[in-house]
């Protein structure tokens, strides 16, 4: 009889206790889901530590020995994607993950007078209105008469697509629902008179004219400053 | 019997300690030569920076889900009579398979977490009908989902409707035909936590139930994992832009679009937005893409297949992917 095994459950059960706790208050979940997704983790911990200390128990029950549902392969399936993840420390999505989703420059929604909405809410950088990319593509789908001609000034990562024109890029970021694995990444074109040498994943603040062409909206006559990267670097 | 396992649970050990040694000393000798950092920088490479991204998101979110599913298991083992369920729940198959179909109304758990809760109520007395109705149809017919597809398709409300009546309709036609089956051709052996189960029968009835929750989540955990791996390898290898022109012929688009569903293995809530961005393809296909990712993607193939009989679990794996498919072909032909 392998004696050890209630111990390496608990062991289990604690390791993944410590690395969601870690992911929680360090504020690192969101790298791979939704912001709003930390009250699941934080429900997970709960019942984590409850089975914690069930765990615990039967470590003190010798009788506990007699039980085994699990063996050293299982243990190390279930601890493999902490190992990974404290190996690997992944950044957030880049433009790999860009080019194998393919960018949209569209985006499903029901956000009618969007616009109006989000009027008192807009923070504006001197004469330019600071807007995120979900928020320009979704006015220029469906008010585009509001957003044409308007200065903006939006973040994102450069990405650069093949056959692009010389001085014009991708601005990117992932739109996320509920986690990384189904984050879409929404661009919009920006033109710029200026010779630009950015290397992909470069973070830069974009501040331009909108002008809308076909339905999609394109910030031309822009200015380019590279930013650090924000904390959260995912849109909702 | 026990003398075996014992004897390859000894081996496996010691295949771990032999591969364990043999890469501590390739490591040691890759770090006294400087080796050591040009090799670790393949975990720099994107592919693998991408799949670490993905395969945790999965994890984090799935865990959690997981882990409800395992204690709401747990508590209905422990707190609640099997001869509830027997009278409450419709015995004979066809109202039983309709009735499983509406419980995720009432009960939206996860995909992944109402594969131990499905487990639980089998043992229970649930007639095999109303479980596997439940099994196949909570993850897509939930308020979280049902509002979620319609915020992802706002012009066209429909696909919701058609989205929620493919998944009810195979529900119910998986749970008819396999409610002539006996739990015990389904379910696997329990016979470990039944040893268990009778040494914590003196314990406290919530230190029972979480005992029971502890088993299930080992129980499932472990193909969830292996679930999620592959999940993210294909996520990793299989590009999104790779669908192309392929939207234009609505049975291929039909066919691509619900093996797309099956290899992301993404959460029913969250697909439906996914979905939408695949504008060159016909409705159907994305209604396609969204029944069969909840119901058969590759994570929960692992799950059934850990959880359940593999006899079974292959044909209920067949049987969903088939009637899908049909019901996606019909309405396609039809002209959606």
């Amino acid at each position: 009889m392998w004696k050890k095994e209630p111990f390496y459950r608990l062991l289990v059960l604690s390791a993944w206790f410590v690395f969601l706790l870690v992911m929680l208050f360090g504020g690192r979940y969101q790298t791979y889901i939704r912001k709003g997704y930390g009250v699941l983790l934080a429900g997970g911990l709960v019942i984590l530590l409850a089975l914690i200390c069930t765990g615990a128990r039967n470590v003190r029950d010798r009788s506990a020995h007699h039980l085994k549902y699990t063996t050293s392969l299982v243990f190390l399936i279930l601890v493999f994607p902490i190992l990974l993840t404290i190996a690997v420390r992944p950044g957030s999505l880049s433009t790999f993950a860009a080019a194998s989703r393919g960018i949209s420059t569209s985006l499903a929604g029901s956000d009618e007078n969007l616009m109006d909405a989000l009027q008192s809410q807009i923070e504006s950088e001197g004469a330019f209105k600071k807007l995120n990319i979900k928020q320009i593509i979704t006015i220029a789908d469906r008010e585009p008469d509001k957003i044409e001609g308007m200065q903006v000034s939006a973040e994102g990562f450069v990405y650069n697509q093949p056959a692009q024109p010389s001085g014009s890029f991708m601005l990117v970021r992932f739109l996320i629902t509920c986690c990384a694995a189904d984050a879409t990444p929404l661009g919009v074109e920006v033109r710029s008179e200026e010779t630009l040498q950015l290397p992909k994943d470069t973070w830069v603040r974009v501040q331009g004219t909108v002008k809308v062409e076909n339905g999609k909206p394109v910030i031309t006559q822009s200015g380019v400053t590279q930013v650090p990267k924000p904390s959260n670097a995912y849109l909702y | 019997m026990y003398g075996q396992k014992k004897s390859s649970e000894e081996r496996v050990q010691r295949w771990f300690i032999i591969i364990g040694a043999l890469l501590a000393l390739f490591l040691l000798n890759a770090s006294m030569n400087g080796e050591l950092p040009g090799m670790l920088n393949f975990l720099k490479a994107p592919k693998v920076q991408l799949f670490t991204i993905v395969l945790t998101a999965i994890l984090m979110e799935g865990f959690a889900f997981l882990l409800l599913g395992s204690c709401l298991s747990g508590m209905i083992e422990v707190f609640v009579p099997r001869e509830i369920l027997e009278k409450r729940f419709p015995r004979k198959s066809f109202p039983a398979a309709v009735a499983g179909s509406l419980l995720g109304l009432c009960f939206p758990v996860c995909s992944c977490g109402n594969i131990p809760l499905t487990r639980r109520l089998m043992k229970k007395g649930v007639p095999v009908a109303g479980a596997v109705s439940y099994l196949l149809a909570a993850p897509v017919i939930n308020p979280v989902t049902i509002i979620s597809t319609i915020l992802a398709f706002p012009g066209t409300k429909i696909i919701s409707l058609e989205r929620t009546g493919m998944a009810f309709l195979v529900a119910c036609a998986c749970g008819i035909i396999f409610g002539r089956y006996d739990t015990a051709e389904i379910l696997r052996d329990t016979s470990a936590e039944e040893v268990s189960c009778h040494h914590h029968s003196s314990s406290p009835r919530i230190i029972q139930a979480l005992h029971h929750a502890e088993h299930d989540f080992f129980l499932t955990g472990k193909y969830f994992v292996l679930g999620a791996v592959t999940a993210s390898l294909f996520q990793v290898c299989v590009p999104r832009t790779v669908l192309g022109s392929l939207g234009q012929n609505s049975v291929i688009s039909i066919l691509l679009l619900g093996i797309l569903g099956m290899v992301f293995s993404l959460c029913s809530f969250a697909d439906a937005f996914v979905a939408s961005t695949f504008t060159a393809f016909p409705s159907t296909a994305k209604v396609v893409f969204m029944t069969a990712g909840p119901m058969v993607g590759i994570s929960l193939i692992f799950l059934y297949m850990g959880t359940f009989k593999r006899k079974f679990s292959v044909r209920l794996i067949m049987l969903v992917v088939g009637i899908i498919f049909v019901l996606g072909l019909v309405r396609g032909i039809a002209g959606g």
